[in-house]
């Protein structure tokens, strides 16, 4: 199996430049059974580890327990309000924190004086672990969905502030320039020209924040929440059930997953002409 | 409409055949589309100009050449509106220029295309940037692109396109204002050898039996004498003018003809030897 895959390698490099034949693994079909086989080796391995006693169960779980959680929770009524309550929670984060986020990095390139004065103040709030004022934000606001919605809008305002930013400091100054020959006026370079520049560094923006947007969101409720993914995660964990806390991060994990998902389609379908 | 109309008007004959349209020059004010006087500029402590004097002829074409750091895109920015003249002024068809004019195209060796929009896109950009409608900026773009022999990549993205392609929509877009003056730094310097033996016929083509005023600035000798009707030639620390020399070679001209001609030759030797 070693040497095969070994050769395979060996006359992938040397066929690369020809071209002449598909690599074995660059095949989407292919990639995938190589995923999930992977997935299953490695999940067949913590099972047995927890089945020869060599991990103890209580602490680390096992597969085929969490898998039976798994489907026992979708099947539960109360998972819907939680994961409900924490979408909520994440999408008001995420699109509040993107648009505020994405405006004041446009406003900060356009006045370039107002950068030079906020910018320290913008590193320094950004430097913060902004986690460890969830206490805060829920002293603030509660264990509604705003302290929650808070914690992770604090996380993704910033991440499109810094790329927005960022994306425009690299423009081609031809671009500017030409539009300053055909007479253009400022409105119209930042609509046409300064905007569109933008658009690639704010969707690399927003494929973080999606993700930031959760993390805040699900910390927030594990500290104090109403309702929400976090405050079972945190219930399990507190009592022990490890096969349940881990059902419960798989749920995260799909909805993290569907959420990036959603953000690169968007983008694919935006950014066209980038792939063509 | 001087480029446009007149480039497929094959009854009007504005240039006399000898290539002596541009004696007008030195006659009447109207006469004169630019006129340069006493024009210095320095950056920082670098003095990049001194003391320049030019006018040229409404419907001339002038190339200005140099070995680099002599001044000759500076003066061509100073033309356009984009550097402020430090003493001395500039005027273009009877107005002193203090920033862009509507009416100068303006195109230099990197294209400068938006990569998000296509070559129809592209082309549209500077009519749309002077409020011309949208269907009637498509057709007139489209029309250009015709012209250009670039109909058949209307709708791909710069990245879609070869360089000279990329190019000759850059053409496109500074020609869709049908401007009375076309400043150009260097439009065909990145292009390889094959492109620009194609590429500068093409816009002599567009350009002979038009009324459009054009100040190329190339570091190509061969270019400047086979092009224009008049080298001007510059030196540098601190940019002067050296020479200026008349082109006396019958239009249209057919550049690759061009080298064998005894007249094209002495003028050759004669820049060159202004140019040392």
């Amino acid at each position: 199996m070693n040497g095969t895959l070994a050769s395979d390698a060996s006359r992938t490099s040397a066929t690369a430049r020809g071209a002449r034949r598909t690599p074995w693994v660059h095949s989407r079909v292919n990639v995938y059974i190589a995923r999930l086989i992977t997935v299953v080796v490695l999940c067949l391995i913590w099972e047995w580890l927890a089945y020869a006693g060599y991990a103890d169960e209580r602490f680390v779980g096992r597969p085929s327990a969490i898998l039976a959680s798994f489907f026992k929770l979708l099947t539960t009524r109360s998972l819907w309000s939680h994961a409900t309550s924490t979408i909520a929670a994440t999408l008001l984060a995420f699109s509040v924190g993107s648009a505020l986020g994405i405006a004041a990095g446009l406003a900060l390139a356009a006045w370039p004086v107002v950068d030079e004065v906020v910018d320290p103040i913008v590193t320094a709030l950004n430097s913060i672990p902004r986690v460890a004022l969830a206490p805060l934000f829920i002293l603030w606001f509660g264990i509604g969905i705003e302290s929650k919605a808070f914690a992770g809008f604090s996380l993704v305002f910033f991440i499109l502030l810094i790329t927005t930013r960022a994306g425009l400091k690299n423009a081609d100054p031809d671009l500017l320039t030409i539009a300053r020959t055909l007479c253009s006026t400022r409105l119209q370079t930042f609509l046409k020209v300064v905007v569109p520049i933008s658009v690639p560094s704010i969707f690399s923006g927003l494929q973080l924040a999606v993700i930031y947007s959760l993390l805040g969101v699900v910390v927030a409720e594990m500290i104090a929440s109403q309702a929400g993914l976090g405050v079972i995660v945190s219930q399990y964990a507190q009592t022990f059930a490890i096969n349940d806390t881990f059902a419960v991060l798989i749920v995260l994990g799909i909805l993290s997953w569907l959420l990036a998902t959603a953000v690169r389609v968007v983008e694919s379908r935006v950014l066209r002409w980038q792939k063509a | 409409m001087q480029l446009m109309e007149a480039a497929f008007d094959a009854t009007r004959q504005p240039r006399s055949a000898d290539g002596t349209s541009s004696s007008m020059a030195e006659n009447g004010a109207s006469k004169v589309m630019v006129r340069i006087e006493g024009v210095s500029h320095q950056f920082a402590d670098v003095r990049v100009l001194e003391n320049i004097d030019l006018s040229v002829g409404r419907g001339e074409f002038i190339a200005l050449v140099g070995m680099s750091g002599c001044g000759k895109t500076t003066l061509l920015n100073l033309v356009a509106g984009l550097l402020q003249t430090d003493s001395g002024h500039i005027m273009v068809a009877g107005e002193t220029i203090c920033g862009p004019r509507p009416m100068t195209g303006y195109m230099f060796a990197r294209d400068a295309l938006l990569p998000w929009r296509t070559a129809l896109e592209n082309v549209a950009y500077s009519l749309e940037l002077r409020g011309v409608p949208k269907d009637e900026r498509r057709k007139r773009a489209r029309a250009w692109l015709e012209r250009l022999g670039l109909i058949a990549a209307a709708d791909k993205y710069r990245s879609q396109l070869s360089q000279g392609m990329r190019q000759r929509v850059a053409l496109g877009r500074t020609l869709a204002i049908e401007p009375d003056l076309l400043l150009l730094d260097e439009p065909f310097a990145a292009l390889d050898a094959q492109t620009k033996q194609e590429l500068q016929p093409k816009f002599l083509e567009l350009w002979e039996g038009s009324s459009t005023t054009v100040i190329l600035v190339t570091h190509d000798i061969d270019e400047a004498i086979s092009m224009a009707d008049r080298v001007v030639v510059m030196s540098r620390n601190p940019g002067r003018i050296a020479e200026d020399v008349r082109v006396a070679l019958p239009r249209p001209r057919n550049l690759a003809d061009l080298v064998d001609d005894s007249t094209y030759r002495a003028l050759r030797h004669r820049v060159r030897n202004a140019l040392i």
